[in-house]
């Protein structure tokens, strides 16, 4: 056989088939142009049998593997070399390989994929080339090299694996131990090749659940936000970072995450890195923030007071209820940012502010009874607390809450003017009603005086009249003043030695004579009261006791105090002419009297005093009687 | 022009002829006081102390021993006569009753703080406006002893 030298004469078909090597040629639409002997016998082919076929029709997945995946894991290889116009050298593949009597044999291959480029650099074939590694899975005992190789094979044969061997080991350990949920998918495929502990917990699934599958088969994404994530990625140059989403685990829970998604490269195949921040607990927790603070906002709102929140530093509005836009006629918009001389004549933004700063350099509240403010439906009157907000030891802020009393204000000021008017009015009777009356008494008596002698016995006993009944409208006016002026006196509460009022009171009526009755006085407390009223009190009903007794045989006062509940209840009785009881609801009122001039003496005023001056200090006033027989006046004082 | 040769005892001062002529008597009742200037005005009551107006001329060393002021008068009231006498350094020594119709009067305590030397309720009983009327002159013009003499 005579031996060819020229290089045209070279049968590269025979060569290409003869070579010991597993090579097959593919077209670039992957229909089967050629393939070495070597290939054919691996694969337990015949050559008519393949050419001119698709690859994938030649060579399916084997049915009775359920994670066959040569078929996908080949196809994305080959997209990848025909798109990138490099090489592309595939994982250990497990691709089990169909013998004539249709069964099929477990195979493993270490495949390489090469495009063969023409002038123009398009694709013109694919070299496939391929190692049968199966045969290592037999061998035990045999070179280390042998062994590493085997173990290899088994420990890449899984996802998670390829990354124990192609990374570092720190790496690895990170990536088991992160909390955060880490996953490796298929760049071509999208099927997830490896995830860590938190990953599988968050979507309630385990590692053997998902690897090989895709989120969308898992149900962990939908379509929308598959394509959403794809765009992002496309847009971004290969990466997402912080992609806020919300993703279902396997129980249908929904769970709210923020996403970041990276390409990697190892050797010649890419894969995407995502990692998955579970934020539904927080996500939760700023849910019950938002919803507590719409409950207070709420609150805040729909208080009738203005309420508004200034910044310690410059005294700008941070906060404004409702209630105060309406007083000042602004929105919080408006006044937002702003501070008092904003809005307000200088004079009075003066005054708020230096009212602020005192506020906030006390650091106590501050309480202005009676604040003017101009507001756009004029001049109104607030009430206004100022409290300091202390934070860590710093001022922070201002809050302001403050009440419209303009119409209180207006009854306020009516009700003292009103009051200042019958202050006048009683002055103007004691001072002008008393002066006619002083001229006839005064102008009768120098009559009696000076014309006595031209007067008879009735003559006399009628000016007797008139001056008598002009001394009683004397004391009339006097006592009602009294009375009136009793509405407005403050009480001046202290110790009060009851005890010590009645005995001296009792000396001074006796050291005049005034009575010839009998005292029985229990031992009085001493109590909290304005001694000066307690002991009007006390002079009224022990003259009353002693006037309405006075025409009794045997005239006895006794005094007595009992404790009932919060009270002391203090009783004055006597044995005197006493009051048909039903007239007992008229005996406190003023001018009332039950009995007439001629019988007792009296205004009917005193009574009226005592009962005032009783409420005054929390009591009341009560009494019982019986005609003829006698009466009891009650009055109780609280405790404290 | 009215001439006042004698020591004035009393000026009172009241516009009240009646309440006047009560006063007077119940003075004059005490035997104790002879010479009594009765004015009708607040303002009538300056001029004759400081010799002004009606009563220009008149001496006004001529000092009364007691000035009775009535607090509410037409015009000049007791309450500005009371001032101007006690601002005074050639009268603030006079002492000053005022007469009030009332223990209530809020005016006597301003009277108080000008320095008036007492005051009196005028009662409406007789007997007891000759009383303290007559014991304030036994005090006053009698007891006592006036630093100005």
């Amino acid at each position: 056989m005579a031996e060819s030298t020229s290089h045209a004469a070279i049968d590269y078909q025979m060569v290409m088939e003869s070579a010991p090597d597993l090579y097959l040629l593919l077209s670039p639409g992957l229909i089967i142009i050629g393939a070495s002997d070597a290939y054919l016998t691996a694969t337990l082919t015949k050559r008519e049998d393949v050419m001119g076929r698709h690859l994938f029709e030649v060579f399916p997945d084997n049915p009775g593997d359920p994670n066959a995946d040569g078929v996908r894991n080949l196809k994305a290889s080959l997209d990848f070399v025909l798109q990138h116009r490099t090489h592309h050298k595939m994982a250990i593949q497990k691709y089990d390989i169909r013998t004539p009597d249709g069964v099929f044999e477990e195979r493993f291959w270490s495949p390489l994929n090469k495009p063969v480029l023409d002038a123009n650099g398009n694709v013109c074939y694919v070299i496939h080339r391929v190692e049968d590694v199966t045969e290592l899975e037999d061998l035990r005992d045999v070179t280390l090299q042998q062994q590493v190789k085997y173990n290899e094979l088994q420990a890449l044969h899984k996802g998670q694996e390829i990354l124990l061997k192609k990374t570092e080991d720190h790496f690895f350990a990170i990536f088991n131990l992160s909390p955060i949920a880490l996953s490796m998918t298929d760049v071509v495929s999208s099927t997830y090749i490896y995830v860590n502990k938190a990953f599988e917990e968050l979507f309630k699934m385990d590692a053997a659940t998902i690897i090989g599958r895709t989120a969308f088969e898992l149900g962990i994404t939908n379509s929308a936000q598959r394509s959403e994530t794809l765009k992002k990625m496309f847009e971004s140059g290969g990466r997402v970072f912080g992609l806020e989403s919300e993703l279902g685990a396997a129980d249908g829970s929904r769970v709210q995450v923020l996403v970041s998604i990276e390409l990697i490269e190892f050797d010649y195949s890419n894969y995407l890195l995502s990692s998955i921040v579970d934020i539904t607990a927080r996500r939760s927790m700023e849910d019950e923030l938002r919803k507590t603070n719409e409950f207070l906002d709420t609150i805040l709102e729909n208080i009738p007071n203005m309420i508004f929140v200034k910044d310690a530093e410059h005294l700008r509005f941070l906060r404004v209820n409702k209630a105060g836009e309406q007083l000042i006629g602004l929105t919080e918009e408006e006044l937002l940012g702003k501070n008092d001389f904003d809005f307000f004549p200088q004079e009075q933004a003066e005054f708020f502010v230096n009212a602020d700063r005192l506020v906030l350099e006390n650091r106590t509240l501050l309480n202005i009874e009676e604040e003017p403010i101009q507001t756009a439906s004029g001049q109104r009157w607030l009430h206004t607390q100022k409290i300091p907000v202390v934070e860590n030891g710093k001022t922070l802020y201002l809050v302001g809450i403050s009440e419209d009393i303009t119409e209180y204000k207006k009854q306020k000021d009516a009700v003292n003017r009103l009051n200042k008017e019958l202050e006048s009015f009683t002055y103007t009777v004691s001072h002008d009603l008393r002066a006619p009356l002083r001229a006839i008494n005064g102008y009768s008596k120098m009559l009696l005086e000076d014309y006595h002698k031209h007067l008879d016995t009735e003559g006399k006993r009628l000016l007797d009249v008139i001056c008598s009944n002009a001394e009683r409208m004397g004391k009339l006016i006097d006592e009602l003043l009294s009375f009136s002026r009793l509405g407005k006196k403050e009480l001046k509460k202290t110790d009060t030695d009851l005890e010590k009022i009645v005995s001296g009171l009792i000396h001074e009526l006796t050291l005049f004579g005034y009575h010839n009755a009998k005292f029985k006085v229990d031992p009085l407390p001493v109590i909290q009261a304005d001694p000066v009223l307690m002991k009007q009190v006390l002079t009224n009903l022990i003259s009353n006791a002693l006037k309405y007794s006075s025409k009794s045989n045997e005239p006895l006062v006794k005094i007595g105090c009992e404790h009932k509940g919060e009270n002391f209840v203090f009783s004055i009785s006597d044995n005197g002419v006493g009051f048909d009881m039903r007239y007992v609801h008229k005996l406190f009122n003023v001018f009332q009297r039950l009995h007439t001039n001629d019988e007792f003496e009296g205004t009917g005023v005193g009574l009226a005093i005592v009962q005032r001056i009783i409420h005054k200090h929390g009591g009341t006033v009560w009494a019982t009687a019986k005609q003829n027989e006698g009466a009891t006046f009650y009055f109780s004082i609280p405790h404290q | 022009m009215k001439q006042h040769l004698a020591e004035i005892e009393i000026l009172l001062v009241e516009d009240s002829p009646y309440d006047a002529e009560l006063t007077i008597r119940a003075l004059r009742k005490s035997n104790l006081v002879n010479n009594i200037v009765h004015l009708t005005d607040g303002a009538e009551a300056l001029d004759f102390i400081f010799g002004e107006g009606e009563y220009s001329g008149r001496d006004i060393n001529n000092r009364p021993k007691l000035v009775l002021l009535d607090l509410k008068m037409p015009k000049v009231n007791g309450i500005e006569v009371l001032s101007r006498l006690k601002a005074h350094d050639h009268t603030k020594l006079i002492p000053v009753v005022v007469l009030t119709s009332s223990n209530e009067d809020p005016d006597v305590v301003a009277c108080y703080e000008l320095g008036v030397n007492s005051y009196i309720v005028k009662p409406v009983d007789f007997e007891g406006f000759t009383k303290a009327v007559g014991e304030l002159g036994l005090y006053w013009v009698v007891l006592n002893q006036s630093p100005i003499r």
